[in-house]
């Protein structure tokens, strides 16, 4: 939008505003894509970055008393939630936790290993934060879900063809068609999906500047207050100060509901206080609510559910969004939906400058960092992990780093041709290395379910990665043999 | 569960064969059919996990089901030689960097802020329970933002459009903050 966007049709004006806003949030919406389609499988990934936990759907009630018991005699510092996770949230294992650590529990109750999913966390914040300090990172995330909002509506209005053109595919070329109809066809065809995700993912950004404009219009600036509207608050209650008698609780839940893989976690809040309760997170099938909650005094008398199975609509919109952002209902069929999907979403962001790029009637720099970009960034998270399993340097700093090394290589190569060969090799020899380093540092562990569910199609990637690199140099071979006849 | 989602996803591929076969015939009845097939597969989704769930899959299915058809369709191009381009000659405009900073400044933090403002106001008059308020505002406002955010990039007449959001919000926000509601 370098000029006043001039008097002409309205799918031509269309198309320039949505040129002009794909090219604001280009890259950092590539980035959200991609580290979003990963982050589906955040729960693998922290299986993954400790393969050699052991791993149970079972428990009994003795033993998360023993292991609470445990974890409050041996850490004294102030804490204002206890937590304990069962395997119902898609991760086999126990983990018994406060606002400062947590700790796996063995079958007897006894903690064990302390939880460490950096990398896991890195790619978690990649996505929400883009690494920025936490309340403007998030904002601008989910301005981008807004914006993306916009270039959907624009997109949709720039496309007079879109019935026509429905179905079509060229491909080959010089790569220009062949771009402009992935867009095309993945954008159109998906836009039901990201509209979900825009709105969904905008949500937790924006519900923070909600909350805040309405405490000060309506609440003198009780943010508290706005979200016991929302949500359900908490108890007040006057009781003596004692350890909570979990299993006293824990049985009564199991006569009420169907706790068998659904219950997600327990929280003990406001601890060593008389406001202590205790909090029950149960999946409910079917549905998309985070959970329905259960509510029980430090005695274990049962206080009632929060209601957000059954509760004020508008409740259970706002605790829906979540699993719907996520993905995080039903299990592996839909996880493997919402990759296939975010992939094509991360392809229409990159795709998007593609066509920006080969239309331009001028060559600069973009031309080589564009791609080193879209084929380093996942370099770059490989070699996070590498970096992070054998010499445990930070994954987020060596993320940064390796994308700036791969963005100053693709300078120095000056050659777009070859950088997506040449990245997409690079992309294979870092994930073998990786196999290499997992191996060293976990031995048999390294062949635990936990671990094969992430390298085996992390080693697909490569496998792909190589063959797809050579493929793109076959043909430029071909074509410059072609030429020179 | 195994045998009804594979027979829904039938349902979702033959849904979309439809819609291609309306398209590759410029028949309107095969096309009516098709798409009255999606929405049939999206019932028979919701028959198999619940409404909730069936909803959700059934309307993101179709993003995938198309590729068949889009894949019988792909025709290749011939290879051509990428025309060499002259360098981008770079030149330092101040006024246009100023311009297109204030255009970024206003769509990004300015437009959220007459967004929530505008959102809050409208739903609180709504004549629901204030989390169903609170629910619709959070998620219209993103469209809400998107819609504005397109209208300004779009329009020829940038000044008409600040003033008329501006002074919505103005008008929003001496409602919320003005005292005016009880």
């Amino acid at each position: 939008m370098a000029k006043s966007v001039s008097a002409g049709s309205l799918a031509k004006r269309s198309l320039q505003s949505h040129t002009w806003l794909g090219l604001v949030v280009s890259a950092v919406m590539f980035l959200i894509c991609l580290s979003g389609t990963i982050a589906v499988l955040h729960k693998e990934f922290e299986r993954w970055e400790q393969p050699n936990i052991p791993e149970t759907t079972e428990y009994t009630v003795e033993q998360v008393e023993r292991a609470y018991t445990s974890f409050t005699e041996q850490y004294s510092d102030d804490t204002h939630h206890y937590y304990f996770v069962f395997p119902g949230t898609g991760i086999p294992r126990l983990v018994m936790e406060d606002d400062h650590r947590a700790h796996f529990v063995d079958e007897q109750g006894t903690l064990i290993e302390q939880e460490n999913v950096t990398w896991s966390r890195m790619l978690v914040d990649l996505h929400l934060y883009l690494h920025l300090p936490h309340s403007f990172g998030m904002i601008l995330v989910s301005a981008c879900g807004a914006l993306l909002c916009a270039l959907i509506v624009s997109g949709l209005m720039a496309h007079p063809r879109i019935i026509k053109d429905a179905f079509k595919f060229r491909y080959g070329g010089d790569g220009l068609k062949e771009n402009i109809d992935m867009h095309n066809r993945l954008s159109v065809w998906g836009t039901p999906f990201h509209l979900m995700i825009a709105i969904t993912g905008a949500y937790f950004g924006l519900a923070g500047v909600f909350v805040t404009l309405i405490a000060q219009a309506f609440y003198d600036g009780d943010t508290q207050a706005v979200y016991d509207r929302a949500f359900t608050p908490e108890p007040e209650l006057v009781q003596e100060i004692a350890p909570p008698d979990i299993g006293t609780a824990m049985r009564d839940l199991q006569g009420r509901v169907n706790t068998e893989g659904n219950l997600l976690f327990f929280t003990v809040h406001e601890p060593h206080t008389p406001q202590q309760f205790l909090e029950f997170f149960v999946k409910t099938p079917e549905r998309l609510i985070y959970s329905e909650n259960y509510r029980y005094d430090s005695a274990g008398n049962y206080l009632g559910k929060a209601g957000y199975s059954d509760g004020d609509g508008g409740m259970q919109t706002l605790y829906s969004v979540f699993r719907i952002h996520f993905g995080d209902f039903i299990g592996m069929p839909v996880k493997i939906l919402y990759i296939v999907l975010g992939m094509m979403l991360t392809v229409v962001s990159a795709t998007g400058m593609n066509i920006w790029l080969k239309k331009r009637q001028t060559r600069d720099a973009l031309n080589l960092l564009w791609p080193a970009f879209v084929w380093g960034t996942p370099v770059a998270l490989v070699v996070s992990a590498l970096s992070y399993f054998a010499v445990a340097v930070s994954p987020t700093l060596v993320f940064w780093v390796a994308l700036a090394v791969l963005a100053g290589l693709a300078l120095r190569l000056n050659d777009e041709a070859r950088i997506v060969p040449l990245y997409k090799q690079l992309l294979a020899s870092v994930i073998a290395l990786f196999w290499l380093v997992y191996l060293v540092r976990f031995g048999t562990a390294a062949f635990s379910v936990a671990a094969l569910q992430v390298n085996v199609p992390l080693l697909a990637v490569a496998v792909w990665a190589m063959w797809s690199a050579r493929r793109n140099k076959r043909k430029m071979m071909q074509f410059a043999a072609s030429s020179a006849a | 569960m195994i045998l009804g989602s594979f027979l829904a996803l039938v349902g979702s591929t033959v849904a979309a064969g439809g819609i291609y076969l309306g398209w590759r015939n410029s028949s309107a009845v095969y096309a009516w059919l098709g798409w009255l097939a999606v929405a049939g597969s999206v019932y028979c989704w919701h028959l198999v996990l619940g409404v909730e769930y069936g909803l959700t899959i059934g309307l993101c299915l179709p993003a995938l089901t198309v590729w068949a058809a889009i894949a019988v369709e792909a025709s290749p191009q011939r290879q051509t030689r990428e025309r060499v381009k002259p360098a981008h000659q770079w030149r330092v405009a101040p006024r246009q960097i100023a311009r297109q900073t204030g255009h970024i400044l206003y769509v990004l933090p300015g437009q959220m802020f007459i967004c929530a403002l505008i959102m809050i106001a409208v739903v609180y008059q709504l004549p629901v329970s204030e989390p169903k308020q609170m629910a619709t505002g959070v998620l219209v406002m993103p469209v809400l933002w998107g819609l504005l955010a397109y209208w300004y990039v779009l329009s020829s007449r940038k000044w008409l459009h600040i003033v008329l959001s501006l002074g919505a919000a103005a008008v929003a926000g001496l409602w919320l903050f003005g005292g005016a509601h009880g």
